[in-house]
């Protein structure tokens, strides 16, 4: 009977430290966990994988190489509009976008937003700290040809248990002299989540 | 060391300190330096000499602004208009470019509408606890509930218990 006492106090004991004891374990980003149902890295990638297939294959690519006798288009990156029901960071995907870009070679990225402005200021401190042959001159910089804005839109459906979430994003390319609308890409995501 | 200036090009338009000039020059001249002063001529001025200068001038100035103004095939003329209030306002409006901007709205789920009711329930019940127990601390002498007055059930002006015939 003693045994018997120490054996289950034993697994007892056991339990509970495994069951108190946090597990942190490497998974690939590749891999879909889906927990709460909210947006997660799966869609984010879903997303990049398909923009990227679309923006390049697209029509407006090889219209403009023609016009302008080879030459790649320059792209600047701008808004990213969530206007969804979730927090949901763009620039996961939008980042993705921008390094298949400078990968393919196909198109030309500038700088844009916050990261434009420090290195605006590190050009204007050049101006008197670097030596006249390093120093960078302002004035240089190359004009994009096109602008990269999207947005993000969702609709939720529940009842009791029962919940539908869609998200759409999109994501549009618009000339920049012209403001034509020349590519809009998009990416459906729906999501049937029963608790 | 000899150093040949006009009068108004050493000391600007006035000939400030130029009445002692052996004073100024004698340190100088102990250093081998020796400043010779030049009286500058005097200028005529006439009309034949300033008119080429003006219609260059004038020729210059009106090249430039054509070159401002210059329009490309089927340009609006009044885009300095636009250009102009967006000059003004370009920095603000390109300085969070590469972000998401976050507009979000509050999705309708049952199970948090529920869990939320229920942390208000919570929260007002403890607000309620908290509330009671500051009353019972606090001395209110127009409210004493020690001497019976006011609140109390034998002054309370909506009954009137203390004035109706008891059956004792």
């Amino acid at each position: 009977m003693k045994k018997f006492t120490l054996l289950f106090a034993m697994a007892v004991l056991l339990f509970t430290i495994n069951s108190c004891s946090r597990k942190v374990s490497r998974v690939s980003p590749d891999e879909q966990i889906d927990i709460s149902g909210r947006w997660n890295n799966t869609d984010s990638r879903l997303t990049a994988e398909q923009m990227i297939g679309d923006i390049l294959k697209a029509n407006w690519f090889t219209n403009f190489m023609q016009a302008k006798q080879g030459q790649k288009p320059v792209l600047i990156c701008g808004f990213v509009d969530n206007k969804s029901h979730e927090h949901i960071e763009a620039e996961t995907f939008i980042k993705d976008l921008e390094q298949s870009f400078i990968k393919t070679q196909k198109v030309r990225l500038v700088q844009a937003g916050k990261k434009r402005e420090e290195l605006r200021g590190e050009r204007a401190d050049q101006q008197t700290n670097a030596s006249v042959s390093t120093m960078k001159k302002f004035g240089m910089e190359v004009g994009a040809d096109y602008i990269l804005q999207g947005s993000i839109n969702s609709i939720v459906d529940s009842h009791k248990r029962k919940k539908v979430v869609y998200y759409q994003i999109n994501l549009e390319l618009t000339d920049m002299q012209t403001s034509e609308v020349v590519w809009i890409g998009d990416k459906k995501i729906a999501k049937y989540v029963k608790n | 060391m000899i150093i040949q200036t006009h009068q108004n090009n050493v000391f600007g338009h006035g000939s400030i300190g130029f009445n002692n000039i052996a004073l100024f020059n004698a340190p100088l001249t102990a250093l081998g330096i020796k400043i010779v002063i030049f009286k500058k001529k005097k200028y005529h001025y006439n009309m034949k000499n300033s008119i080429p200068i003006l219609f260059l001038s004038s020729c210059i100035s009106l090249s430039s602004l054509g070159q401002a103004r210059q329009l490309v095939a089927d340009q609006n003329p009044q885009y300095m208009q636009s250009q102009n209030k967006y000059m003004a306002m370009a920095d603000s409006l390109t300085a969070w470019h590469a972000t998401t901007l976050q507009n979000t709205y509050k999705a309708y789920d049952f199970f948090e509408a529920k869990a939320e009711r229920k942390a208000e329930r919570r929260d007002f019940r403890r607000t309620l606890r908290l509330e009671r127990a500051r009353r019972l601390n606090y001395f209110d002498p127009y409210n004493n509930q020690y001497y019976n007055n006011r609140n109390s059930f034998w002054y309370n002006p909506y009954n009137n218990f203390q004035y109706r015939r008891r059956w004792w």
